[in-house]
């Protein structure tokens, strides 16, 4: 009787059901990028219609305030940090061996002059809570069977898309597309996720990229190499003094 | 004596002393004229930017405008406003929050300055009510409206309605994060204001900030003439902030003003040296005219001393009149001009597009028409030299004689 | 006949085209000094910023990054010296990054520059208030004062620069300021750092790369011209812009200027029509004698118009040229010793860099138009006589 009541209730309120899914569903593939503190290794190429440039640096973060950046290439940046703590930013240029304050409003521009921007990357917790998340179809991309799901920012939210279409794979939650959109409707940039592989225990695109639509020749592409999750690195690594010494 | 007689001669012939008297009349109502418009013009350039942004005089926190941090806000701020409000000659009183922040839409991002108003407050300083193209200037029911200028819309690729997020530091170093929606667009004269200027509700930055800050105050003035008088008033009562007139946050203003006062005095003297030339001509020709006549006066034994005198006479009575009649058409002529107005668009379409400040509303200084009067009299007998001495050179007897 | 009648009465001659030559003289004087005025404006805005005409590469003016310079064309810039119409060439590479000393990091302009040429332009150098002169700059920084007042550094500290350079490169390099500058515009002495073009070039990994070239020119008369020829200099991968287009702004504040200049000269002209005519009808009304007795005995009334006509014009253009060939000297004269003004206008002019003259043009066009103008002026009012010989009756003529 109660089954019947529940499957009942459960075919009257499909969408309600679904919703409380979808919102799951995002948070989980959220959480996959998210420990306590990760380290890892990382390759970006910028790519612009004349010229494209990879950096790659190790990259140590410690939910939600501080992270530390180290190039390691190309030669002319290596040993360059970028410190964050809280809300202040630092940069040590090996170069000219000094570290000098950046002002915050550079954090508010794109991620490392990337297509990335510092909301998609580090402003945690966004996608789960200052959207309203629905499965609007169950698709397939680039082989796997995902759930399309719609995220329409809260009335209050301060984000600047006016929807966002994501794709995340039945198997293992991972976050394989998102399309993002402006308030007209109009596909503003995408990002995809491919080369799914294990890190540290967990299964992860590995290749991301992020593409401007209205943009020729512009895109930019980080290539995970190594993740550690939940390392032993609290607080006190995150200094000044360690810019210098970090390899 | 003299003075009758040259007073009489003036008129004996009626046909020259009236065209020169006309022509004198014209020259000054010229020259009025001329500086009428010049100075409504400035008027006008000073009025636009102290309407746009400035006001008369504003206040700042000391350090605030080189700075430009969050935490220099002015303190007591109601309380300020409240004294500066009481004081004679303040027309209106304006209370700005302004923060420097990063504006984004989904397309691109632009650092821009944030200013927080009262509507009703900023309406009594600011023009940019009046500059509104689309839209309203806070009469809508946008829960976080927000004003930008056309050149910003256009930059981030918004329209009326469209989604602003706005990001800075706060003053406990937090970021804060607002989305507002656009509820108006401006358009004002100056694309560099236009690309990085929004303005919010002040109540509405309040509640993102979680403080009430005031970092500038504007203020407006019944009219420029007191600007000094309230500036020191106005020091002296905040000895602690950093007071300002418009003269010193725009010195570029203050240039072109005295440019073209430069520019007006020349031209007056240009119009007097017409005149100059206009009176000598003419009384020369008066004078070679009446060869006979001085021959005959100097026969009798006129000394030639009064002679001279009584063609200066001449001179100046002519002049003067002339000069009364064309003070009174030229203040005529710029008082009607002021009211009706001229459209510049005549002389520039690059003008007509920016609707009001393209009409120019003559004006002239009182304390000018004491000093064109004193001019007339100096060019007058100036002019009257030459000819005075042309009739008392002449010889007597081959002066009768040419008769 | 008409000619012969002139100088029958020489005094009268005389004074009638006096009053023209005046006439000329003023007229010359105030459209020269307009003129003068007017490019003087020009020319004191656009040598402290964008030049009369600037050469890019394509995109530049847009999108203002390093990505969009063009390589150093030293037979573009040869080439483009050499155009008459020039006066200076001046190369630079423009960027923006952050400036850093302790904890106090600024964002700024940071522009390499040809220390000679650049000054030759901006008069870079008389701005030095401290440190090494201009010319005798051959390391460090160049630092607007403001600037420096933010970031606590004097001359001998050091500071870091840190941007993004060609190509996404990063670029960073620390530099003793070698000098302070001041700009009395309170937006520009807050900030700009000043570097060689070499050190900025190889700080900023664009060797060889500049992102503009800003011309002066001696007249903006000549813009279009000027403009024309360098766009065929520059080719077809980079863009050539003009001031008008690069700051519109200014564009509008010289109309305005303009159209209140247009309104004096029409002023001046009412005056001095007024004068003339003044002049005409005196003597006219004088000459009514002389024509009674010319008709009285026997002269037709159509004959004798056509030669007061013919004096008339006569002394116009006798009086429209005498008043250029005087004007000349004259103008000439303070073209080269200009009239200096004074008191506290002066003083704020000198402070921007501007030197506190009254600027005369002594163009051609401008003695010739007002010649001309003057000349119709005077033309114009021959026609009074002639109305008054239509009705003119002989007997009572005489009878004065």
């Amino acid at each position: 009787m109660t089954i019947r009541l529940a499957i009942a209730l459960a075919l009257l309120f499909p969408s309600a059901a679904a919703a409380q899914d979808a919102r799951e569903i995002v948070r989980k593939a959220n959480d996959l990028m998210r420990g306590k503190s990760t380290v890892s290794e990382i390759s970006m190429t910028i790519v612009k219609p004349e010229w494209s440039r990879t950096i790659t640096m190790k990259v140590w973060a410690l939910e939600p305030d501080y992270s530390l950046v180290y190039v390691t290439e190309p030669a002319r940046d290596r040993g360059s940090v970028t410190l964050r703590r809280k809300n202040e930013v630092w940069n040590w240029l090996p170069s000219v061996q000094r570290i000098i304050k950046i002002p915050p409003s550079m954090m508010l521009q794109s991620w490392m002059g990337s297509d990335f921007t510092n909301d998609d990357l580090v402003r945690e917790s966004s996608i789960v809570d200052d959207y309203t998340q629905t499965v609007v179809a169950n698709e397939d991309f680039e082989g796997s069977l995902c759930w399309k799901i719609q995220l329409v920012p809260k009335p209050d939210a301060s984000v600047v898309w006016g929807k966002l279409l994501m794709w995340v794979s039945h198997d293992g939650y991972v976050e394989l597309r998102t399309d993002y959109f402006d308030e007209d409707g109009t596909l503003v940039k995408t990002f995809v996720g491919r080369d799914i592989r294990e890190f540290d225990g967990r299964r992860i695109a590995a290749h991301w990229e992020m593409t401007p639509v209205r943009e020729q020749g512009k895109r930019t592409i980080l290539e995970y190499h190594t993740i550690r999750f939940n390392t032993t690195y609290d607080q006190s690594f995150f200094s000044e003094q360690n810019m210098k010494r970090v390899r | 004596m003299l003075t009758m007689v040259a007073w009489k001669n003036v008129w004996r012939s009626k046909r020259r002393s009236v065209i020169m008297i006309a022509a004198i009349a014209v020259g000054l109502w010229g020259g009025l004229f001329a500086v009428g418009i010049f100075t409504g013009m400035y008027d006008t350039m000073v009025s636009s930017a102290i309407d746009r942004q400035y006001g008369h005089i504003q206040l700042h926190a000391k350090g605030f405008r080189t700075e430009r941090l969050i935490g220099m806000s002015i303190p007591n701020p109601d309380a300020a406003l409240q004294e500066l409000r009481a004081i004679p000659g303040v027309a209106g009183v304006s209370g700005r929050t302004v923060i420097d922040a990063m504006g984004s839409s989904a397309t691109s991002n632009q650092g821009i300055t944030i200013i927080g108003i009262v509507p009703g407050d900023e309406m009594t300083v600011s023009s940019i009510s009046r500059r509104i193209v689309e839209g309203s200037f806070f009469s809508t029911t946008e829960r976080q409206p927000i004003l930008i200028g056309r050149k910003l819309a256009e930059k981030l690729d918004l329209r009326m309605r469209g989604k602003i997020i706005l990001a800075f530091q706060n003053i406990d170093g937090t970021i804060v994060y607002g989305a507002f929606r656009i509820a108006g667009i401006f358009d004002t004269e100056a694309n560099t204001f236009d690309g990085v200027t929004v303005f919010v509700r002040q109540g509405d930055l309040d509640a993102l900030t979680g403080h009430h800050l005031i970092h500038e105050i504007a203020v407006r003035l019944a009219s420029n003439d007191s600007l000094m008088a309230v500036e020191r008033e106005i020091t002296q009562g905040f000895p602690q902030l950093d007071v300002q007139t418009w003269m010193s946050l725009a010195p570029e203003l203050k240039l072109t003003v005295q440019s073209g006062d430069v520019t007006m005095a020349i031209f007056l003297g240009v119009i007097l040296f017409a005149l100059l030339f206009g009176i000598t001509n003419t009384m020369l020709m008066s004078v070679l005219d009446r060869t006979r006549e001085f021959g005959v006066l100097m026969a009798v034994g006129m000394k030639r001393r009064r002679i001279f005198m009584m063609v200066v006479l001449e001179t100046l009575f002519l002049s003067l009149t002339g000069g009364i009649a064309g003070s009174l058409l030229g203040a005529g002529a710029v008082i009607l001009a002021a009211r009706r107005g001229i459209s510049l668009a005549w002389f520039s379409d690059g003008l007509s597009q920016y609707g009001i400040s393209s009409m120019l509303y003559p004006a002239v200084h009182a304390s000018l028409y004491p000093t064109l009067a004193l001019m007339v009299v100096v060019v007058a007998c100036a002019a009257a030299i030459y000819p005075a001495l042309k009739a008392v050179h002449l010889k007597p007897a081959s002066a009768i004689a040419e008769y | 006949m008409a000619w012969r009648n002139l100088w029958r009465n020489k005094k009268r001659t005389v004074i009638a085209s006096a009053s023209i030559v005046f006439a000329v003289l003023l007229a010359v004087a105030m459209s020269s000094m307009a003129t003068g005025g007017h490019e003087y404006m020009i020319f004191s805005a656009v040598r402290f910023s964008t030049g009369h005409l600037q050469i890019h590469g394509r995109g530049y003016w847009e999108k203002r990054s390093l990505d969009e310079s063009m390589v150093y064309d030293s037979a573009l810039i040869a080439a483009a010296a050499q155009l008459p119409s020039v006066a200076e060439v001046v190369p630079r590479l423009e960027s923006v990054a952050l400036i850093s000393r302790g904890n106090a990091t600024r964002v700024s302009s940071v522009i390499g520059i040809d220390p000679l040429r650049e000054n030759a332009m901006t008069a870079l150098g008389s701005r030095v208030v401290r440190g090494t002169p201009l010319l005798h700059w051959n390391a460090g920084a160049i630092i607007a004062e403001g600037l420096a007042r933010m970031l606590d550094a004097d001359v001998g500290d050091s500071i870091v620069i840190y941007g993004q350079g060609y190509q996404g490169v990063t670029a960073a390099g620390i530099l003793p300021i070698a000098a302070i500058v001041h700009f009395p515009v309170p937006d520009m002495n807050n900030t700009g750092v000043f570097l060689s073009l070499s050190t900025m070039q190889s700080m900023f990994a664009a060797p060889d790369r500049i992102t503009s070239v800003a011309i002066l020119l001696h007249r903006d008369e000549d813009l279009s011209a000027a403009a024309r020829a360098v766009t065929a200099l520059a080719g077809p991968d980079r863009e050539v812009m003009t001031w008008r287009q690069m700051m519109p702004e200014l564009v509008q504040a010289i109309a305005a200027d303009d159209g209140g200049m247009v309104i004096m000269l029409l002023i001046l002209y009412v005056v001095i029509g007024f004068g003339i005519f003044g002049t005409v009808m005196m003597m006219t009304a004088e000459r009514r004698h002389e024509f009674g007795v010319a008709i009285a005995v026997g002269m037709k009334r159509s004959r004798l118009m056509v030669i007061t006509s013919l004096e008339a014009l006569m002394v116009s253009m006798l009086g429209a040229v005498v008043g250029i060939l005087a004007a000349v000297p004259v103008i000439a004269y303070f073209a080269r010793f200009p009239i200096r003004l004074g008191g506290e206008y002066a003083a704020a002019m000198l402070a921007y860099g501007l030197e506190p003259i009254l600027p005369v043009s002594t163009d051609p066009a401008v003695f010739l138009l007002q010649g001309l103008s003057v000349f119709l002026l005077g033309a114009v009012s021959a026609l009074y006589p002639i109305m008054v010989l239509r009705s003119l009756d002989p007997v009572r003529a005489m009878r004065r």
